[in-house]
């Protein structure tokens, strides 16, 4: 059998929580407010750009899409419209980075 | 502190130093929990306080709700046998909510007083933490508070005035 070592120990931990993140989250949604259906995907797309920065393998897109998410994401609790705007310009820096690099 | 600058001062912090609490502290906090009032006087609630950094872990990874290390965590939790035994349906499926939530205000205000902040979670798996602490059927999770000083204070949000919401002497608003 092979044996794991620290680094693969930890990122199963960190992808053990953001499983769990998902699957309490998809639980919840059922009865929650709509509008943090939205909230939680795009926190856990944060929380899975957190794990590829801890191995070393997001890109300055990637963190500033994190950076992004984290200053914005708490919108959604006061200013519903400035919550969605903020989702359409996450939108809008994928499509720009699809532009830049081409093949579209 | 007076009661009305906690009142007003608390905020709902999501961001803590890696400070932990004093024991004592909890203690404090705890007797504010307790000193709530209840419909009937049930009590019909129990507060598992939890202060070790794995079991902090263990249910914020349970928690879409939790942001943030807090240093200490309460699950608040309903005492259904009590509540039905003490007031029946009305006790077990209404008065026992709003029991802990006073709880829960209290405990806050008291931690505020103190110098340590909270914020309440209800988004939180409540059967995985169930699961998690072996509770028996009648004891309900319901209230996650997350305890720690602050390292960042949010500014207070939006409140809707006493203009609006206050009715003096009877409603004359249409709607």
């Amino acid at each position: 059998m092979k044996s794991s070592t620290g680094a693969e120990d930890k990122s199963r931990d960190e992808f053990f929580a953001l499983l769990a993140f998902l699957v309490t989250s998809a639980r919840n949604c059922v009865e929650e407010p709509k509008i943090y259906g939205p909230f939680r995907l795009v926190d856990g797309a944060s929380k899975l750009i957190g794990i590829l920065e801890e191995a070393g393998v997001a890109d300055e897109f990637f963190v500033a899409v994190r950076k992004k998410i984290d200053e914005n994401k708490y919108s959604v609790m006061d200013d519903k419209s400035e919550f969605i705007k903020f989702l359409d310009d996450l939108t809008l820096d994928f499509a720009d980075k699809l532009k830049i690099e081409g093949g579209v | 502190m007076e009661t009305f600058d906690a009142i007003k001062g608390r905020r709902s912090v999501r961001k803590y130093t890696d400070r932990k609490i004093p024991k004592e502290r909890l203690e404090e906090i705890m007797q504010a929990a307790v000193w709530s009032p209840s419909g009937s006087n049930a009590q019909a609630w129990e507060f598992i306080v939890v202060e070790n950094n794995d079991d902090i872990k263990k249910i914020k990874t349970l928690s879409p709700g939790i942001f943030g290390n807090p240093a200490a965590m309460i699950i608040v939790c309903r005492d259904l046998k009590r509540a039905y035994e003490v007031c029946g349906e009305l006790g077990r499926d209404v008065l026992s909510l709003m029991d802990i939530s006073m709880a829960s205000q209290n405990i806050m205000l008291a931690a505020y007083d103190i110098g340590i902040a909270s914020c309440v979670v209800r988004s939180f798996g409540i059967s995985a933490v169930k699961r998690l602490y072996d509770l028996p059927e009648h004891i309900n999770p319901e209230l996650l508070i997350t305890l720690g000083y602050p390292e960042e204070t949010p500014k207070p949000r939006k409140r809707r005035g006493v203009s609006e919401v206050v009715h003096w002497g009877r409603r004359q608003v249409e709607g």
